[in-house]
């Protein structure tokens, strides 16, 4: 599946969630990367025919989505960001519903919500009401539907939020394996899933594609910017208030500093080896004071 | 049996077990993927039928029954201000559920399916329209026999009211973006209780008037009926177009 997105726009009154957004999608796992309001959930939401963009296109294959219609969502998973249930679903139920959305035959929809249920833990608890499932096991459902036609293209927003590191470890390895023939296109906050499993990855910043690399090249763009510098703990208040630091450590009363920063920020550092985190944070000088990535 | 005894004219090449078996998984793994290219619209609207909340259903029991009970009253000799108090009844669940994938936080999900939500709400419209109409009309045939009234201008009113009432409330949702299905239930039982409130205080009079004039009760029900419609066809365009969903 080839996916071309070509000067997507959406413009709410005077502002723009996303502007002028072009980029093109093979099979493989693509990290959408950008801080809160940087216009990613407008982005998927217009991937997947939810929301209709101001101007722009999307074509899969050559053929605009409007036009491909229910032949596109058929082929389409998608979790959003938020998304809710009706009151006494259960979460067989709510599997069932969602097959019968998308069109699986009664009898293959039953043994394909089973499959996913046990997929994503949840086959013992299938007969209880979602009310009653905690957030981490509402995410899993949520990324259990998306998955119910094995779709082509996977559109997950925020798909770890609420997961616990175990949850996270087969969540990832789950979409590694999805990557290997089909399209996943994620959004999240925690630069770690990132790392580890995709391809390419996409930064947007106010609404615009700020960077489009792969996973292993995108970090040397700030190669010799990231510093290692060992400082007292009044040295390392003063640092923190004029550079970048992506991370301090106390040890044996100094403090570790790694700081991100064009020039040698102190006669102690030493050049790092960059990170994807570093990258966010340098980047996002502007808006990392108050967001709330996790890394 | 050999393959020589079922063709022994034919030349039948040796096979491999191996490349049978092949064969034979491709061609159960073409089976289990394949999907009908359509959904056929009965099923999705049996689907909907099963998932319909059950108030939906009570209500139109409760409904019947207090059409039977109203004609009984030597007090509610008017067919019309027999409906004005039936119609509450039925109309107070119609608009939470037609919109309640807003209201439960599913209509992205909805969305993205291949059926999509604007078919699902129009499925709806459908089963709870069906079963209104049956229910108004039981209502009417009852009135129009108990008290000696003529069927049609019963029924037409009826469906003025019912479409104007359906028509305010889903007007209203939309225009002020309500989401909580409390404060939806709320405004739909307001609007029932002023249905109710003009049952009580319109004369005789006034109704005898409204049905000697068949043309005016006539264009009133198409009127509302396209008023409801109208309502329907903006409140699909909206959320289409992001005016109800959370923003990024």
């Amino acid at each position: 599946m080839r996916i071309e997105i070509n000067d997507l726009t959406k413009k709410y009154k005077e502002k723009y969630a996303v502007n002028n957004f072009s980029v093109t999608l093979g099979s493989g796992v693509y990290a959408l990367l950008g801080p809160n309001g940087s216009g990613k959930t407008t982005l998927m939401r217009m991937l997947c025919d939810v929301l209709r963009p101001t101007a722009g296109s999307i074509l899969v294959n050559g053929t605009d989505i409007s036009v491909l219609g229910e032949q596109y969502r058929d082929r389409l998973g998608y979790l959003p960001q938020h998304f809710g249930f009706y009151p006494g679903f259960t979460g067989m139920e709510f599997m069932l519903y969602l097959s019968a959305l998308k069109g699986l035959p009664k009898l293959k929809a039953q043994e394909r919500c089973e499959e996913l249920l046990k997929l994503v833990g949840l086959y013992d608890v299938r007969k209880k009401k979602i009310k009653t499932y905690s957030g981490g096991m509402k995410q899993r459902i949520g990324i259990a539907q998306a998955l119910i036609n094995d779709p082509d293209l996977l559109v997950l927003d925020e798909p770890t939020v609420g997961l616990d590191p175990k949850e996270r470890t087969k969540f990832r390895n789950i979409i590694s394996d999805l990557g290997e023939s089909k399209t996943v296109l994620l959004s999240t906050h925690i630069v770690s899933d990132i790392e580890y499993i995709a391809g390419d990855i996409l930064v947007m910043k106010n609404g615009e594609l700020a960077l489009n690399d792969n996973a292993e090249d995108i970090c040397h763009r700030i190669d010799g910017m990231v510093w290692d510098c060992v400082v007292t703990p009044k040295e390392a208040d003063v640092m923190s208030g004029k550079y970048i630091v992506s991370n301090i450590r106390h040890e044996d009363g100094m403090a570790r500093l790694r700081v991100v920063s064009d020039t040698m920020p102190c006669d102690s550092a030493v050049l790092a080896e960059p990170c994807l985190e570093d990258l966010f944070l340098y980047y996002f000088k502007e808006e990392s004071a108050d967001d709330n990535t996790e890394v | 049996m050999k393959n020589s005894n079922i063709f022994p004219d034919e030349y039948i090449p040796a096979v491999k077990p191996s490349e049978i078996e092949k064969t034979v998984d491709v061609g159960q793994r073409y089976i289990s993927s394949h999907r009908p290219r359509k959904t056929p619209l009965s099923r999705i609207f049996f689907d909907q039928v099963k998932y319909l909340s059950p108030a939906i259903w009570i209500l139109q029991l409760t409904a019947l029954a207090a059409a039977s009970y109203f004609c009984g009253q030597l007090n509610v000799n008017n067919g019309f201000r027999m409906m004005l108090a039936v119609i509450p009844i039925i109309s107070i669940v119609n608009v939470p559920e037609l919109v309640k994938d807003m209201l439960f936080d599913m209509s992205e999900l909805e969305r993205s399916t291949r059926i999509g939500s604007g078919t699902v709400m129009l499925m709806r419209l459908l089963i709870i329209s069906i079963t209104d109409i049956f229910v108004l009309s039981f209502a009417a045939l009852m009135a129009s026999g108990m008290l000696g009234k003529e069927f049609i201008p019963i029924l037409l009113f009826a469906l003025t009211v019912y479409n104007a009432e359906n028509a305010v409330c889903l007007g209203v949702v939309r225009l002020f973006g309500m989401r909580s299905r409390n404060s939806v239930v709320c405004l739909c039982a307001a609007v029932s209780l002023m249905t109710i409130m003009l049952a009580a205080i319109v004369n005789n009079d006034s109704f005898a008037a409204v049905s000697e004039n068949m043309l005016f009760l006539a264009l009133a029900a198409v009127v509302t009926a396209a008023a409801f419609a109208v309502q329907i066809i903006f409140m699909t365009k909206k959320t289409h177009f992001g005016g109800l969903s959370n923003e990024n």
